[in-house]
């Protein structure tokens, strides 16, 4: 396994995975505004998660075996968030950090939603509500294999309107898919709006566990909270699918952009820019 | 055709535990046997298109080779989308089949007819398109599909009662379309359920001396171009005759194909017209609704031959 050394846990181990991911968030930022594209405040929203996931020691992946059939699997449902995964996916070595700077360029395989075919993905996506019936083939798939895997699929909280995520809900909770973790990045915003405002999709725990899941709600800014979350997901004695929602705040770590709709889809220039360097330590302030 | 497709199915499931049938609550009466023999290759999905689909496209990821048998209506339209990105953008192994051309529910309605399928089927990259004309050839498909691997689309029905093809004998499926009966004064490119009509307004036309022929074009996609071509060259008019609507189908792949090798041809299209059917009734009463019943295309092409060569319209 590759970059085991950070998946020790011990002293200054949350300490190094929170600066991880402030290091997510720089190059979010900087990525975004090189191309002048990309869902920024989507992405900052799930950066804790993909660290704590891919650092944290439970999810097991080998970047030099990308095809290793018994590696865990990550889905990216939420795929516009495709930002914050491929500064993550190059750190810990499926291909080179250099190449994060040509994310949304001419002729880049790292475009605006990940794309099976970029090492590290293993599925096609952009389309939101795919990614839940996915995962619950690829575990259904595994089932009989006593070396199986964890399929991990990060849902947005508005994708959770797409009726082919309750289908597949439906479907896992019956077939006990226990190889089988769904992560809602549960922000409240869409892209237009506030959830509560136009169409309510909580309550989620209620939801899921009617749907015949274990639930676990999380901070999902927490560091901790989510390592204990992906390490209770791998427990091999679980019988039922696992949602874990992930209580988060859509732009964390630029204030200006926090639970603000209108940074769904927006590159911040000029002032708005120098401020959000300054937040994230790219710029010193004057 | 279901029937001996399924029993096909069962008999390729038996030697090969990837093959799952997955079943969105639609064929579990017709498949008792598959069921109650190979339990653990059997999936009912319940009443969710969208999800079966994205299961069978993770299960094929996994080395699985699911079969996802439907009504081709929902197996086509209603998932669409995942069966373009799922399946297609990923080129998986997975064989999207039912019972359902054209008007072959010609008594349920526009909900459950099936006149578009292919002009959606055929524009997807990596898709092959299948219309076989009968059992012979929809159960030898079978293994065919699980050596090709990739997408696949199968558009069964139920107008075969009478075979085209001898019972273990099928075509060479390579090849992509059949010569069923030579011919020199016109040509008849048929598939599925119209393949049979073909044979019967050909052997009509005999009795009024036009020697017509009949090719039976099982494969849309890829449209076997080049054999078609070398067909049509020694024909002075062609139609084109099938089960969908008059656009998208056969008949614009046999267009497509001629102008690209440039073949100069007089093609004639005849198909479902461009509406809704919104009358009930069987496939016989509905081919008579839409001018595709025998005697009246025996008056078409009739009156069509007796134009001079070239732009004739009857």
């Amino acid at each position: 396994m590759t970059h085991q050394q950070v998946a020790i846990p011990g002293d200054g181990f949350v300490e190094g995975l929170e600066a991880k991911a402030l290091w997510v968030r720089q190059r979010i930022l900087e990525m975004a505004c090189r191309a002048g594209c990309g869902h920024i405040a989507s992405s900052f929203s799930c950066v804790e998660i993909l660290v704590a996931l891919y650092y944290g020691g439970s999810f097991r992946f080998d970047a030099a075996a990308p095809e290793a059939p018994s590696r865990d699997r990550f889905i990216l449902s939420k795929a516009q968030a495709a930002l914050a995964l491929y500064p993550v996916l190059a750190d810990v070595g499926f291909f080179s950090l250099d190449e994060l700077d040509t994310f949304c360029l001419n002729g880049s395989r790292l475009g605006g939603h990940a794309e099976n075919g970029t090492p590290g993905v293993d599925v096609f996506s952009g389309s939101l509500g795919h990614g839940l019936p996915l995962g619950c083939g690829i575990a259904l798939g595994g089932k009989p294999d006593p070396t199986r895997y964890q399929v991990f699929v990060l849902l947005g909280d508005g994708e959770c309107h797409e009726g082919s995520i309750w289908e597949s809900a439906l479907f896992a909770g019956h077939h006990r898919l226990s190889g089988l973790t769904a992560i809602i990045d549960s922000n409240q915003l869409s892209a237009s709006d506030r959830l509560q405002d136009y169409l309510a999709v909580e309550p989620f725990r209620e939801k899921w566990l009617a749907f015949g899941w274990e639930v676990l709600t999380v901070d999902g800014h927490s560091i901790p909270a989510l390592l204990a979350a992906f390490r209770h997901a791998k427990d091999g004695n679980r019988e039922r699918p696992l949602a874990i929602v992930a209580r988060t705040v859509k732009g964390k770590g630029v204030r200006f952009m926090e639970d603000r709709p209108e940074w769904h889809y927006r590159i911040p220039a000029g002032d708005e820019l120098t401020m959000a360097r300054r937040e994230l330590g790219l710029e010193d302030a004057p | 055709m279901r029937a001996a497709f399924l029993q096909a199915l069962l008999e390729e499931a038996r030697r090969d535990a990837r093959i799952i049938l997955v079943d969105p609550d639609s064929i579990g009466f017709h498949c008792e046997a598959h069921r109650r023999e190979l339990p653990d290759q059997y999936l009912n999905m319940g009443i969710a298109e969208q999800n079966a689909v994205g299961v069978s496209a993770g299960l094929a990821l996994t080395g699985q080779r699911p079969f996802l048998f439907n009504i081709l209506a929902f197996n086509s339209f209603r998932c669409f989308e995942q069966v373009r990105l799922d399946v297609c953008a990923m080129h998986l192994s997975v064989v999207l089949v039912g019972i359902g051309a054209g008007i072959d529910y010609g008594m349920f309605g526009p909900s459950h007819h099936t006149m578009e399928d292919v002009a959606l089927m055929r524009s997807l990259p990596g898709m092959t398109v299948w219309s076989p004309a009968d059992e012979v050839v929809a159960a030898a498909l079978v293994r065919h599909c699980v050596q090709a691997g990739g997408p696949a689309y199968l558009r069964l029905h139920r107008a075969d009662k009478h075979l085209v093809y001898r019972i273990g004998a099928p075509p060479e499926l390579n090849e992509g379309l059949a010569v069923l009966r030579p011919g020199r004064d016109l040509l008849i490119a048929a598939t599925g359920p119209m393949v049979r009509r073909a044979e019967e307004v050909a052997e009509a036309l005999s009795a009024r001396s036009v020697d017509a022929g009949v090719v039976d074009v099982f494969r849309l996609k890829p449209f076997p171009e080049q054999r078609f071509v070398d067909l049509a060259k020694s024909f002075s008019r062609i139609a084109t005759l099938e089960e969908h609507f008059i656009s998208g189908g056969l008949g614009s792949a046999v267009l497509e194909a001629m102008a690209d090798y440039g073949l100069p041809g007089n093609v004639r299209r005849f198909g479902l017209p461009d509406r809704f059917c919104r009358v009930c009734g069987d496939r016989d009463y509905l081919h008579r609704e839409c001018g595709l019943d025998a005697a009246t295309l025996v008056a078409q092409f009739g009156g069509w031959l007796r134009t001079p060569r070239g732009f004739g319209v009857s």
